[in-house]
């Protein structure tokens, strides 16, 4: 079984209409990742993280992987970014084998792909003020020294909206929105030109998240950033994404531009999460959907199509418990797992 | 005139901290009527749980403390002078909570069936006097709320230890323990917040079923205005310690009064259409132990005028006076013109109001 990584003709196309190429900066094919642990009386048990797994981050472009806990979008972003390596499949990096890379390249590219955490005060050294913590960086990576590091240092502030005298200060003397702004610069200091934000807005209040959010999105526009989401509130996924994986158990289930996902879902999946999500309108648009049965144990999967199980798409029968389906291409750029989509 | 269900007046909860004296909960007044849902929504540090924990007195004392003056009223009986064996009557028997985490109210090394007919058999003792309640009656009972929170094969689950289950089971358990007293009030601190949002859906049409068969009144605090849109007939805003708006949920999300209900409807991501931008509250969410003064909110509202560094009341208005909102606006209505705009941020990027 061998997919097309996600997106690929989509990518192509919109960018022969515009630039002529596609730059792909981070492409996974294939990707799977697998634990073994031991269930009860000591019998061994593969858990399945993350399965055939195919896609392509663009230069300047985003994408969002959603799904609920455990659906392994976590786990991805961990392959893709090699702080694990895969059980099979490939990361490349500019075309490059993260499998095979030499040292220096490591180095480069493990500078230019930078991640954003859920929670910035776990990811921020307490002892350091915020300016030693962006210096400590610059110094590592030899981008900076003296003066104008210290230049650099108050640049890098005022991208994310804080002025230089946060340079002074500690980790817990700033709130959390603001917290998150210094993640946000720690990984701008070494000029990345992906970011991996894990959840990134979820802790925050409402209020902040948009600050965040729109922050984010003027980093993008201005340093020309690619950006993988990790996410599961799609509201906020719509606000950031231009493309977005859907996954479920492991795999990929759909894949798509974003506008067209959001306004016609082809997976009962997508489908199933659109509908759940409480909508901020005045109650006279309540909507009545089948409701959906509680998500299995993924390590208990049916025979064939994972989501059989809580499946309700009207069309689904026998053949859906044959094989686990492809994830195919129905119309440019619009890939789903499903045979009766 | 039959009195609310609850009635809260004039309720002030502060707390002893390192800061200095922190003012979580300064002067709410609000009533729950038999069988309405209300939302206290607000955001984190605004004093919502607070409140809700204030209800029950389930607050540390000290370094909480409830300010002479505050009056909490079960059907016109004050609880905050009651004895403590009549608090621990009320809880879990007319009014029962249910938390965000079910983790950490469950008893993990217990059987969840158990457990849940432990809180049946605790009320029974209380409502008929001590003495033996047949085990047998309540397990039986146990398993018939397992089933109607809609836990498969209850019987087999009844034996089940938390851990076994998931997070959205674990919360209809509790959902269960909750219930099988009959309450007229439940208390829901951010039931569903950390379920995934399948689960959530699930779990909220759960609570709007049973709220209607049995007739409970729900306080529901959260932050997701999603959630109260879905499930609420009344609001509470709350910012900074107080109530700043109050409004059935039509007319909140319609027509916000409150500029810091008007920035959080707009500062909210639409699953329909990506925006342009996102409007921005600017600045924090201010400490409970250095509120600023005049409008709590007038640091970070795009309105703000000269009148605003008096205190506001909360101005009641509308049909029956149904709705209030605590703003000086209210009087001034063609000052308030798209104040969440895009124009909240200086030339060269950063915000303003946003360093504290």
């Amino acid at each position: 079984m061998i997919d097309e990584p996600v997106g690929v003709r989509a990518a192509s196309e919109v960018n022969q209409e515009t630039s002529g190429n596609a730059e792909v900066l981070l492409e996974a094919k294939g990707l799977a990742r697998h634990y073994a642990s031991r269930g009860p009386w000591g019998v061994e048990r593969k858990t399945l993280a993350v399965e055939e797994v195919s896609l392509r981050i663009l230069r300047h472009e985003s994408l969002a992987l959603v799904g609920e806990s455990g659906c392994g979008k976590s786990t991805t972003a961990r392959l893709l970014i090699g702080l694990e390596p895969p059980t099979s499949g490939t990361v490349r990096y500019r075309g490059r084998d993260l499998g095979s890379m030499s040292r220096p390249e490591l180095l480069e590219f493990r500078r230019r792909v930078q991640l954003v955490f859920q929670d910035p005060f776990g990811s921020l050294n307490p002892r350091m003020t915020v300016g030693g913590m962006l210096g400590e960086v610059l110094s590592v990576h030899a981008l900076a020294a003296g003066e104008e590091r210290e230049r650099r240092i108050t640049e890098l502030l005022g991208l994310v909206g804080l002025g230089p005298e946060a340079a002074e200060r500690y980790p817990h003397e700033f709130s959390g929105g603001q917290r998150q702004r210094i993640g946000i610069a720690r990984a701008l200091a070494v000029e990345p030109d992906v970011i991996v934000a894990d959840e990134p807005v979820s802790a925050l209040d409402v209020s902040i998240q948009a600050q965040v959010l729109n922050l984010l999105a003027d980093l993008q526009e201005r340093l020309g950033l690619s950006y993988l989401f990790i996410a599961h509130d799609l509201a906020v996924v719509r606000q950031v994404a231009d493309r977005v994986a859907v996954m479920y158990a492991g795999r990929i289930v759909e894949a798509s531009e974003a506008a067209a996902l959001y306004h016609e879902p082809l997976h009962p999946y997508t489908r199933s999460l659109l509908a759940a999500v409480p909508r901020p309108w005045p109650p006279s648009e309540k909507r009545r959907e089948p409701e959906l049965p509680e998500g299995s144990d993924p390590s208990e999967l049916p025979e064939g199509c994972p989501y059989l199980g809580r499946c309700r798409h009207p069309e689904r029968d026998d053949d859906c418990s044959l094989a686990i389906p492809l994830l195919g291409e129905r119309s440019p750029g619009r890939w789903v797992r499903c045979i009766k989509s | 005139m039959a009195s609310p269900l609850l009635q809260i007046l004039d309720l002030r909860t502060y707390f002893a901290t390192d800061l200095g004296e922190a003012r979580a909960v300064d002067g709410i007044s609000f009533d729950v009527r038999e069988g309405e849902t209300v939302a206290l929504v607000g955001e984190s540090g605004c004093g919502k749980s607070v409140t809700a924990l204030s209800i029950l007195r389930l607050l540390p004392e000290p370094p909480g403390r409830l300010l002479a003056g505050s009056s909490v009223r079960l059907r016109g009986e004050e609880l905050t002078s009651a004895a403590d064996s009549r608090l621990r009557e009320v809880r879990g028997g007319e009014i029962s909570m249910i938390f965000q985490e079910p983790m950490t109210s469950l008893n993990p090394v217990f059987p969840i069936g158990q457990q849940v007919s432990e809180a049946i058999r605790e009320h029974e003792a209380m409502s008929t006097g001590p003495g033996e309640r047949d085990a047998v009656a309540a397990r039986r009972v146990a398993i018939e709320w397992l089933d109607r929170v809609g836990i498969p094969d209850p019987e087999q689950r009844y034996g089940y230890y938390p851990h076994q289950l998931s997070g959205g089971m674990r919360q209809r358990v509790m959902i269960a323990m909750a219930l099988s007293t009959r309450p007229s009030l439940l208390i829901a601190d951010e039931p569903t917040t950390a379920l995934d949002v399948t689960v959530q859906r699930q779990i909220l049409e759960l609570l709007a079923s049973l709220q209607e068969e049995m007739g409970t009144a729900v306080l529901l605090i959260t932050h997701d205005l999603g959630v109260v849109a879905q499930v609420a007939d009344r609001v509470l805003v709350m910012y900074a310690g107080q109530i700043v708006e109050e409004s059935s949920v039509e007319a909140l999300f319609r027509d916000p009064q409150h500029p810091y209900t008007e920035g959080l409807l707009q500062a909210i991501p639409d699953l329909e259409e990506r925006r342009e931008r996102l409007a921005e509250i600017p600045g924090n969410v201010p400490r409970a132990t250095a509120w600023p003064t005049g409008c709590r909110f007038r640091p970070r509202c795009p309105y703000a005028w000269s009148r605003c560094r008096d205190v506001p009341d909360l101005t009641r208005y509308g049909p029956a006076e149904q709705s209030a909102a605590r703003c000086w606006l209210a009087d001034e209505p063609e000052r308030r013109r798209s104040g969440y705009g895009f124009g909240t941020r200086s030339p060269d990027g950063r915000r303003e109001g946003g360093e504290s």
